[in-house]
């Protein structure tokens, strides 16, 4: 079969692209419209650091067609901050030290960026079971589970 | 080399009727796809490498929770998130939406559907791994040997295969008798839950009614344990994410302390979700407490056969037996 | 020169111990950031490596013909393309490497010795084409009976790995080949003397499985070969400049010829401090002439990439009732995987390192078997020991009654103590550690009905070695800092600290780069807790040359001698009235003189960091373990740890926090399964389960400083210490709570179950 024709939106922008069916999203993002801050983990659901929002639905990238973008609305790490604005998140996740080496962050981000649109006050176990698809091995998650509540308070105007 | 697809085709259908004729022209090559997940996982892995994938999530009939008065019906392609926030079924049917909230991730759950999750395939790792077992129409069991790992098989219902259901919904909606609608041949019929899943001695190649040109259309609730008093709970190797190693889902209905009457079944232990027959008919009209909690613990795991490292399961369904019970307290 | 001219401090600190963001760090939550998979280069093919699929097979022959022939296909390579090397040990990490085992660990040669051993790489204009390529290519393997187990191995009729290998150590050398590499003795006083004194000798063996460092981003790399013989490798690695030394080895180049770059490294952990992809890259790129990317997939991390060892380990420790340690005694069997080079020895010497005794003997065994060469993980060796031993101080303490905190501190190893393993410790803060812990709220509070507590303490050197670190000043005033060792975890912001406390500037004007292999001399990788000690000190010294370089400048500008200009707050002064009337001149107004005045300002520094500080620390876990179900929850838990000095507090915590984080997800969940054919069954995140967020509640920490001495500011490496403690305990912990004690990893739910259902056995019968 041809590749099929997609037509998108990536972090506000239409975005066109070809590929394969058994293309992965995750892999149209990375390797077709080089968006690589969404990071290939396992290719299998079980790491998160290819966390995206489609629609809205916090889902893995790796885990979805190319072609099942067509007509949705992709948000990725990339579009995260507000031009030279960072998120809350990301801020707070400087201030909190919540990184140590990285590539697990953008997918902690846009997971912790669709709990906190779902519910913008978090108990510390539903941090905890929320981000549970996103797996660091660096940081033992206290840094980052501070860093979400942090984030969220400030949000909350507290 | 997880990290690939074989190359398919993918077709979208615009009607169930297109989807059932597109199966039916793909026959055996012909794979539905709904969120993906279990279908993905297989496609990585390679041991399947359907050429037509039928991508059936875009079909609205199979969306949707309604109620219909006397049941309430959930469309095959209804997330898992959407269950697990439903005011509805949470007021009706509480043992399903924590069941559907113990699925996996936040992730898997907004992609993965109800459909999916009790329509998925056995997790049993060699089969999974490609061994050609008697589930992939070879001539062996390699879970069922003095030295293959089988933790995670079955304590019931062996036939050769000793994979076990690994749903989470599956159990709870086999206690609320739920009825699943199936698409077959251009027309819908109706199969009970306990029907719809099928061990090993009746069909060892699946794990549900589902032949060949079958879609999985909904699943109707009816009211009969609407607003009973429920209990799920799933035990795995972590807090969340794995695959339950047992889970139990019970509703009942109480007077006070007495239990009038209960339907508990249990996953992770046979082929299909176990009924705990007898721990209902020992419970019904008896007074919770911790004699009847002894009582339950005493035959829930009846007729139980441990292979070398599944012993663990028989404690622990006859320990979340006498929980579920306790809950009702 | 005044002594605070050389960035010394009197005790006070102005930026070490504060903690700014991170300078990467914009670049990190943008996903900005580029690791090792995230480059695309023009004309780039894409790599792909065929792994055997047996765990121990002859290689007859590699027919890959139909490979080459399908189009797209550019070049294959197998172990006809790599010249064989001769044994020769070198240093890899805190371990050694034999030359003669990695060119025979990256490409097969005589034999598969695991599932997932690479025996061909393909290298093709797609990844498609490439996977199709390697379906095509024909092995002809004859299987071999493979063996897993470590006391398997040791057997005298197990299947031999390598049938020249002789064990090392023994005397007199055996006649004849086994599966144990090496044998290893350490030993202290007289054992049987110090088990006569004791009342009381616990012996127990213990068991651990390997477990995988479980870094996120699989390994990766990009090769550029040119027809020069020159090239270029962007890889995710601990350390390029070893990188490059492997493959240049390996490829017979000049390693000048080569320029490695370290992209960011999504977390390492020890295991990125070996070749996988790398030479097969570079041999791809050279035959193909092409630039050459290759990605491993998660299953490739599993089937191929250096676990930790599994082990066997008997200890025996004997006390007097006074609570005196009398002796303690330990064997040591540890898988190696397929090549020699388990981390025994290292296991060998931390085994007993926490305590003051007279009489210690342990010996190790470094075994062959069919699984993926180990590779360094986190204070490598010494968790497996340290489980063991800190397991028995535990019972020990139990049996007279006695504190285990209180028994530690009674035994505890200090200043002046000789250790076991030969050196004599220097300042150490194993008793500040334990004195903390006492002190603690946690050890305090009451545990709740179903919980037990428990402590372990723990122990690792910490290694110095040859180090670079250039600071480049801009014309501004602002500073490049160049360092050699990749930032695995904020050793750049750490790096920056320590250079703006020896300047007397603002951290923020100081910028830094991890430097390829031709900006920077031989600086050996990001291992062994060592960067934050070593390019510390190394970025100190670069910075001690380059003060001595403005001062010598401003003494030019005011004619005046160069030991009447001293460096203080970031700017040369007249050193006292004698000097003359001078306005000092900042490191900004010499970087905009620079060009007038003689020439720009670079700080060097070529070192080998010697006096590494080793780190001790200690843990407390509270559990509640529920009978019902088998399951081990950590309620709370607390890390505390000298780290000499903690230059950004908040990075030192996380590593605190990790270290004991990958040690729950040790002792309670990770294990490889493997069938009886020797195939792993649970190559992937789902099945080999690391802790996720909702299994750990947060990781309290105490950082404590006893300051290492030859430090300017006191640092002694931290990474590594937190991952010694937490399997010993949670056991103890678990113990506690049930009375039973834990001697075999995991603690997962089946196997507390299977022991609670063991137990209750004979009381029933």
């Amino acid at each position: 079969m041809a590749k099929a024709h997609v037509t998108t939106t990536v972090n506000g922008d239409a975005v066109e692209f070809l590929c394969d069916a058994e293309q992965t999203l995750l892999d149209v993002l990375r390797d077709e419209l080089y968006l690589t801050g969404s990071k290939e983990g396992c290719a299998s659901g079980d790491c998160g650091a290819c966390s995206v929002i489609a629609d809205g639905r916090l889902v893995c990238a790796c885990l979805m067609l190319g072609v099942e973008a067509e007509g949705l609305a992709i948000e990725t790490i990339e579009g995260m901050a507000d031009g030279d604005q960072l998120h809350p998140l990301q801020t707070k996740f400087l201030e909190h030290a919540a990184l140590q080496c990285g590539v697990c962050t953008p997918g902690f981000l846009v997971a912790a960026k669709s709990l906190l649109e779902r519910n913008p006050d978090p108990t510390e176990i539903e941090v905890r079971y929320w981000l549970a698809g996103n797996l660091c091995r660096c940081t033992g998650y206290d840094k980052i589970v501070r860093a979400v509540l942090d984030t969220a308070e400030e949000m909350r105007g507290g | 080399m997880t990290d690939y697809m074989h190359a398919f085709d993918l077709y979208v259908p615009a009607s169930l009727e297109d989807a059932a004729r597109l199966l039916d022209e793909h026959g055996t090559n012909a794979w539905i796809v709904a969120g993906g997940k279990d279908s993905f996982d297989w496609f990585k892995d390679r041991h399947r490498q359907p050429q037509a994938v039928i991508d059936i999530s875009g079909l609205e009939e199979l969306h949707g929770i309604r109620d219909h008065g006397g049941h309430i019906s959930i469309g095959a392609a209804t997330t898992l998130t959407e269950i697990e926030e439903s005011e509805l079924l949470r007021e009706h049917f509480p043992v399903l939406t924590q069941a559907a909230a113990q699925v996996a991730s936040p992730q898997i759950r907004n992609a993965g559907t109800i459909g999916g999750n009790v329509s998925q395939d056995a997790r049993c790792t060699y089969y999974r791994d490609g061994f050609p077992c008697y589930r992939a129409g070879g001539d062996a069991c390699y879970a069922n040997t003095p030295t293959a790992m089988n933790r995670e098989h079955a304590l019931f219902g062996v036939s050769r295969c000793v994979a076990v259901t690994p749903s989470d919904t599956a159990p709870a909606l086999v206690a609320l008798e739920a009825e699943m609608v199936i698409s077959r041949n251009g027309v819908l019929q109706t199969v009970p839950s306990e029907a719809y899943f099928v061990g090993p001695d009746i069909d060892i190649t699946r794990m549900t009614v589902l032949k060949e040109g079958d879609i999985l259309v909904a699943v109707h609730i009816p009211k009969t344990w609407a607003g009973a008093r429920s209990y799920f709970e799933k035990i795995a190797d972590r807090q969340t994410w794995d695959f339950a190693l047992v889970n139990i889902a019970l509703v009942a209905k109480t007077e006070g302390t007495q239990v009038v009457a209960a339907r508990i079944a249990c996953g992770g232990v046979q082929c299909t979700p176990r009924r705990l027959a007898e721990v209902e008919d020992l419970v019904q009209g008896e007074t919770v407490g911790p004699d009847l909690e002894t009582l339950a613990r005493r035959v829930a795991a009846r007729g139980a056969k441990a292979l070398n490292y599944n012993q663990f399961k028989i404690p622990l369904i006859e320990n979340l037996a006498a929980r579920a019970i306790r809950s009702l307290a | 020169m005044a002594a605070n001219s050389h960035g010394k401090t009197n005790g006070s600190t102005r930026w070490v111990g504060t903690r700014p963001v991170r300078p990467d760090g914009v670049d990190k939550v943008t996903g900005r950031a580029r690791f090792g998979a995230d480059v695309h280069l023009p004309n780039m093919l894409v790599g792909k490596v065929l792994r055997s699929p047996h765990a121990h097979a002859r290689i007859h022959s590699i027919d890959t013909s139909a490979a080459l022939a399908l189009p797209g296909v550019k070049t294959v390579v197998t172990r006809d393309d790599f010249n064989d090397l001769p044994s020769e040990f070198v240093p890899a990490g805190e371990m050694l490497i034999n030359y003669r085992d990695v060119v025979r660990n990256v490409m097969a040669r005589e034999k598969a010795l695991f599932e997932g051993h690479p025996v061909a790489a393909v290298a093709a204009v797609s990844e498609k084409v490439a996977r199709e390529a390697l379906a095509r290519i024909k092995v002809d393997y004859e299987v071999l009976p493979h063996v897993l187990d470590v006391v398997e191995a040791m057997a005298p009729e197990a299947p031999l790995l390598h049938e020249d290998l002789i064990t090392a150590g023994v005397e007199p050398a055996p006649t004849t080949p086994s599966n144990v590499a090496k044998v290893v003795e350490f030993k202290l006083g007289d054992v049987e003397a110090g088990f006569a004194e004791a009342d009381i000798v616990i012996e127990r063996e213990f068991s651990t499985q390997p477990v995988h460092q479980g870094y996120i981003e699989p390994h990766a790399c990009i090769a550029n070969y040119s027809e020069d013989g020159q090239a270029e490798l962007w890889c995710t690695t601990q350390g390029h400049f070893v990188v490059r030394g492997h493959c240049a080895k390996l490829l017979g180049m000049d390693v000048s010829k080569l320029r490695v770059t370290a992209s960011e490294i999504g977390g390492g952990f020890g295991g990125k401090t070996v070749v996988y992809l790398e030479p097969v890259a570079l041999m791809l790129s050279r035959k193909s002439g092409q630039p050459v990317k290759m990605t491993m997939s998660r299953e490739e991390v599993f089937q191929a990439s250096g676990p930790a060892a599994g082990t066997r380990v008997w200890a025996k420790v004997g006390m007097t009732n006074a609570g005196r340690i009398t002796a303690g005694e330990a064997v040591l069997k540890y898988q190696a995987g397929a090549f020699q080079g388990s981390p025994v020895q290292p296991g060998c010497m931390c085994a007993f390192a926490p305590y003051d005794l007279a009489h210690v003997k342990v010996v190790g065994y470094d075994v062959v078997v069919n699984r993926p060469k180990v590779a360094a993980y986190r204070a490598p060796g010494a968790p497996q020991s340290e489980f063991a031993v800190e397991s028995i101080i535990d019972e020990l303490a139990k049996r007279i009654g006695m504190d285990p905190v209180e028994l530690r501190l009674k035994n505890a190893a200090k200043e002046g103590t000789k250790a076991a393993y030969g050196p004599t410790f220097g300042p150490v803060g194993l008793v500040e550690t334990l004195e903390e812990a006492k002190a603690h709220d946690h050890y305090r509070t009451p545990l709740k009905p179903g919980q037990g507590r428990g402590v372990a303490s723990g122990f690792w050197f910490n290694i110095g070695g040859e180090t670079c670190a250039t600071l480049n000043l801009g014309e501004d005033g602002t500073i490049a800092l160049v360092a050699g060792t990749p930032d695995i975890g904020g050793s750049r912001a750490s790096l920056c600290l320590q250079a703006a406390e020896t300047l007397g500037v603002d951290v923020e004007r100081i910028r830094p780069l991890i430097g390829d292999t031709s900006t920077l001399g031989y600086t050996f990788l990001t291992g062994g807790s060592r960067t934050a000690f070593a390019s510390g000190m190394a970025v100190i010294e670069a910075a001690r040359d380059m003060i001595r370089q403005l001062c010598e400048r401003a003494a030019k500008i005011w004619d005046i001698p160069v030991d009447a200009v001293e460096w203080i707050d970031g700017e040369a002064r007249p050193a006292g009235s004698n000097a003359g009337e001078f306005e000092p001149l900042s490191l900004a107004d010499l970087a905009r003189l620079a060009g007038k005045s003689g020439g720009p300002f670079v700080g060097r520094a070529q070192i080998n960091a010697q006096g590494a500080g080793p780190s001790f620390g200690t843990h407390i876990v509270d559990v509640d373990v529920d009978r019902e179900t088998g399951r081990v929850t950590i309620e709370r838990y607390t890390v505390i740890q000298d780290a000499g000095k903690a230059v950004h507090p908040s990075y030192v915590e996380g590593q605190l926090q990790g270290g004991a984080v990958q040690g729950i997800g040790w002792a309670l969940n990770e294990e490889y399964i493997y069938d009886d054919k020797g195939r792993l069954q649970n190559p992937g995140f789902l099945d080999y389960r690391i802790p996720v967020c909702s299994d750990v509640p947060m990781i309290d920490t105490v950082i404590v400083e006893v300051p290492n001495p030859t430090h300017p500011y006191g640092v002694r490496g931290v990474g590594e210490t937190p991952i010694v403690p937490p399997m010993a305990a949670i056991a103890n912990a678990v113990e506690g709570a049930l009375g039973l004690r834990f001697t075999d990893l995991p603690m997962s739910p089946p196997r507390v179950l299977k022991a609670l259902g063991d137990a209750r056995v004979p009381k029933a019968a």
